[in-house]
């Protein structure tokens, strides 16, 4: 992880949209890598909001009381215990395992051909392919905040790539025997992936 | 989010970019005056895309209220 970045709101896409890519870039960074202290003093400076105001609430706060505990060689440990190990992590996070049972199956040919369609590709020196969890946040955090695709072109995405498989990879996730901040992680993946399914299944 | 501002200590692209010849009419702009920007202010972003900003706008739909509601109270 390099470089800093600076995320604004309401520069160009509606507030909404911009939460929403947000949270999937803000997913697809924490399961890219394990999450350096600047990222998890990020985390802490979330605003949360009230209790009980929003179903969202209580998950921000677990995240955060997660964040204050963890510590960046446990979480390098963690991540690796949970999706590396030795010879295979805990969890395979690729669409191709999650819906064919193999890895680079078809699920990821389609993928790659919606995203060549898309005007995206895999940056040099990437080794991980295109169906890993953390490239698909990050692809449809791009998807929402650059893309100029209607919802309903999005839902068309989500529902190919994301809604078929990533709800179930976040429970294994929250019950991994490994899964410590990462637990943390899955519900924030699961609430948020029940708003996103209902709210792209509104503009159907 | 706290502010309208957050910092990420991280590239916010970690696995793809912006294919050097885009395909197709729904292709992503190569940069755009979007939420997510690499400290990008209008003035830096090309003329096309500052105009797709200024034409775009803000307008908040009673959906986009309820889910950002919602998501952040």
């Amino acid at each position: 992880m390099t470089g800093q970045v600076t995320l604004s709101i309401g520069s160009g896409v509606e507030a909404g949209d911009a939460a929403r890519a947000e949270i999937y870039v803000l997913l697809g960074t924490l399961l890219a890598g394990p999450p350096d202290a600047a990222m998890l003093e990020m985390l802490l400076d979330i605003d949360a909001g009230e209790p009980d105001a929003a179903p969202m609430t209580p998950i921000w706060q677990s995240l955060q009381a997660a964040a204050r505990e963890a510590d960046t060689e446990r979480l390098a440990e963690e991540y690796f215990n949970l999706f590396i190990g030795l010879g295979r992590g805990e969890l395979v996070p690729y669409a191709s395992f999650y819906i064919h049972g193999f890895l680079m199956e078809k699920v990821l040919a389609a993928l790659r051909n919606e995203l060549q369609r898309l005007g995206l590709e895999l940056q040099e020196g990437i080794s991980e392919p295109e169906d890993h969890v953390a490239a698909l946040c990050e692809t449809m955090g791009m998807i929402i905040s650059e893309s100029g695709l209607s919802l309903e072109e999005q839902s068309e995405f989500f529902k190919a790539y994301i809604a078929n498989w990533m709800g179930e990879f976040f429970a294994d996730l929250r019950a991994a025997e490994s899964a410590d901040f990462y637990r943390a992680v899955a519900q924030l993946g699961q609430q948020f992936l029940e708003i996103e399914s209902q709210y792209l299944s509104m503009q159907a | 989010m706290k502010n309208d501002k957050t910092r990420f200590t991280a590239d916010r692209r970690l696995f793809l970019k912006s294919a050097a010849v885009a395909g197709g009419a729904a292709a992503l702009t190569a940069v755009s005056a979007t939420t997510l920007v690499d400290e990008a202010t209008p003035a830096q972003l090309p003329p096309d895309a500052q105009e797709k900003s200024a034409s775009q706008g803000y307008h908040e739909t009673q959906h986009i209220r309820d889910y950002y509601r919602a998501l952040r109270s």
